[in-house]
């Protein structure tokens, strides 16, 4: 204890301001003005000396401590001396000045007597608590831990996508909220009000295109944040709900963003859902009962339109909300933004969240909403056409997200609609299971073998997939449910997994090496399907964009 | 009482909570899939009048895109399929020799047999008939097997 105490002095300025203060905060309440407003003219300098003094004093105190001090203590000094000039207003403001530094005081000291057995080890750490107990930064404590490793402030730690991806859908909720000003969900109604939300409402198809691209962006940052935490295996051990959480969160984003699809009532629209809602007639037992909640009727119409607008809008931002608190919830309990576990070096002291990583995720949402305002500012995306009941267009391609699916059901409905993908989900959902593996986290590809295996699965599976394409690609060509080029992918990744495993004795690296192959495989058919599927889905070997960005 | 009961009351009360619990929302879900089911399906025969028979002389062929349906006159008789695709529901462009997907590709013979592609049912036929006044119909809702025509 005794120690502990005279470690402490040098730092707490505000104990020193108003020395003997705290155990009895009436009297201060008296004397405080004049004991402060001295520190303001007199003290300020001798203060500093002081503690330059003490400094050499405590010999026990770790290098780390000096730097933390040389930097916080002139913020923290700044704070007060903006707040005295307050102080020598007529003597009635005083007391209610002085009350609340009384009453901060002994909660900011609780704070620091509980955590101080903790982080004892590192007495200077502790120091930063430039995090406010009310406010946005008390608020802030429910995402981040009052300190985080320097380590994890760098941009390598997270690439920053999951904030990307709640920023995207942040933005989209506002607009979408806007949107329904004018919306009007009904089969005769809907094409015209957004044709008339685009012509006569300012600033009308500046936010439609807003919706749309932060929309895109959410399920784009929302890919690659799962990319991300797959190839840093973040998601082993603490983190495994965190993952279960965020891959239900990513199929809720799909989900939310192909319900959307119909809204507009446009051509795309009503031939994206058709196709859709026939692909679960593949699926057994439940796929009918689904497609009947899901159209309300035995064709696209206004009970289809009805339950899609209610999905888009209630039901399934609804769900995705609970995920996202559930998510960060479980990453705030989980240990917080990514950390490896024990790693000693560089960039494991601690510094406080507010301001370092608070500072930092506020300069990336600025530039992610810029970015988004930027894509959405010139015209593009002009609405569909009323949608032609009879006919779609040829070839009709799927919003991007999907392109990979059409490309897949164009194989078979049966494999490529419904194996695939459910396989796919399933170990989305359960790779930290399956996986076994308690590391993870701090690095790219750190799991022994993985910086070989991850890229050679890549490579086969993508070389497995274009060759593939090159025999059955085109619907002329023969490939049938079971051999067609995706199930040929699919064994491929399989196939490097098993070896990974095998040749290196874990478990963790197959599922990884599975995931990814099987991510890949989705990315060629991805991008076959968007660039090379022509007139009648016939495949073109000169990459051209369907029809521009959906 | 002996020591220690093989289940206490408190976790006897517990279990049979969430059984109650778990009822109670399995019920919640078959009640609101039934309240959400669609509610009212017409049953209004679905039939189209084509025309007279004398219209249609073979090699003739009249497609009724509204209905996606398409009455052929070939050397066998009369009949009439459906132009929209077995596997997920696109329409088809009808060409010379056949039908083809713009969506996903498949390929059908004029006779709706599948040539190529994902596709892997043929395209329905509907039954035609005849009425008093020589006029064509066919029935939307009524298939026939493969094959079946119409002679006069």
């Amino acid at each position: 204890m005794g120690k502990r105490s005279r470690r402490e002095r040098p730092r707490a300025e505000t104990t020193r301001r108003a020395p003997g203060v705290e155990p009895s905060p009436p009297p201060a309440a008296e004397e405080k003005p004049a004991a402060e407003a001295q520190v303001a003219r007199e003290e300020k300098p001798a203060a500093e000396a002081q503690v330059a003094e003490e400094k050499p004093t405590a010999e026990e105190r770790p290098r780390v401590e000096e730097k933390p001090t040389a930097e916080e203590r002139p913020r923290v000094e700044e704070k007060p001396a903006e707040e005295r000039p307050r102080v020598e207003k007529p003597a009635e403001e005083r007391p209610r000045v002085e009350v609340k530094p009384a009453e901060e005081r002994p909660r900011v000291e609780a704070k620091r007597a509980e955590e101080r057995p903790r982080v004892e080890a590192k007495p200077a750490e502790e120091r930063p608590r430039a995090v406010a107990s009310h406010g946005l930064g008390a608020f802030l404590l429910h995402l981040h831990p009052r300190l985080v490793r320097r380590r994890t402030l760098t941009l390598r730690a997270t690439l920053g996508l999951g904030l990307a991806t709640l920023v995207s859908l942040g933005l989209v909720t506002l607009t979408g909220l806007l949107l329904l000003v004018h919306y009007v969900p009904s089969v005769e109604r809907a094409h015209a009000s957004l044709q008339e939300l685009e012509t006569l409402v300012p600033l009308g198809a500046f936010l439609r295109r807003l919706h749309r691209y932060s929309g895109h962006a959410a399920v784009l940052f929302a890919l690659l944040h799962l990319a991300r935490a797959l190839l840093w295996g973040a998601y082993r051990g603490a983190h495994r709900r965190v993952w279960l959480l965020g891959a239900l969160l990513l199929l809720t984003t799909l989900a939310t963003s192909y319900s959307g699809y119909l809204l507009p009532w446009d051509q795309d629209a009503y031939w994206t859902v058709t196709v859709g809602s026939s692909l679960f007639r593949y699926l057994p037992f439940v796929g009918e009962p689904l497609r009947d909640l899901m159209l309300g009727a035995s064709e696209v119409g206004q009970p289809a339109l009805t339950r899609f607008f209610v999905l888009h809008v209630v039901a399934l931002p609804a769900l995705g909300l609970l995920l996202l608190v559930l998510h960060l919830f479980r990453l705030r309990r989980a240990g917080g933004l990514a950390r490896a576990p024990g790693a000693a070096g560089p960039g494991e002291e601690l510094v406080p969240a507010a301001p370092e990583l608070v500072r930092r995720e506020l300069a990336l949402s600025l530039l992610v909403l810029l970015g988004l305002l930027l894509v959405a500012l010139p015209e593009s995306l002009p609405l569909g056409p009323a949608p032609d009941l009879a006919r779609p267009d040829n070839p009709p391609k799927a919003p991007w997200f999907f392109v990979g699916l059409q490309e897949l059901v164009s194989y078979s409905a049966s494999f490529g609609g419904v194996l695939f993908p459910l396989l796919l989900a399933g170990l989305l959902l359960f790779l930290p299971w399956l996986d076994g593996g308690e590391r993870g986290g701090g690095e790219p590809l750190a799991e022994r073998g993985a910086a070989l295996a991850i890229p050679a699965a890549t490579a086969l599976v993508a070389a497995t997939a274009i060759l593939g394409l090159r025999w059955w690609g085109d619907p002329q060509a023969g490939a049938s449910s079971w051999l067609n080029p995706a199930s040929l992918a699919a064994l491929a990744a399989l196939g490097v997994a098993l070896l990974a495993a095998l040749r290196h004795r874990s478990r963790a690296l197959g599922a990884q090496a599975l995931l990814a192959g099987l991510l890949v495989a989705l990315l060629v058919f991805t991008l076959a399907g968007w660039f090379w599927r022509g007139p009648d889905w016939a495949l073109l070997w000169h990459p051209g964009p369907g029809r521009g960005l959906p | 009482m002996s020591s220690s009961p093989p289940v206490s009351r408190r976790d006897l009360l517990s279990w049979l909570g969430r059984a109650v619990a778990a009822a109670g929302a399995g019920l919640a879900a078959v009640l609101s899939y039934r309240f959400a089911r669609p509610a009212a399906v017409s049953d209004l025969s679905r039939r189209v009048a084509v025309g007279s028979f004398t219209a249609l002389p073979q090699g003739s062929q009249l497609e009724l895109r509204a209905h996606e349906l398409l009455v052929l006159h070939d050397a066998g008789g009369l009949y009439a399929l459906s132009t929209r695709c077995s596997h997920l529901g696109c329409s088809l462009l009808v060409e010379p020799e056949g039908f083809a997907c713009p969506c996903h590709g498949a390929r059908f013979s004029l006779e709706g047999a599948v040539r190529s592609g994902p596709a892997a049912q043929p395209l329905p036929w509907h039954r035609l008939s005849l009425d008093e006044s020589g006029l064509v119909h066919v029935h939307l809702d009524e298939r026939v097997p493969y094959g079946t025509r119409l002679r006069p």
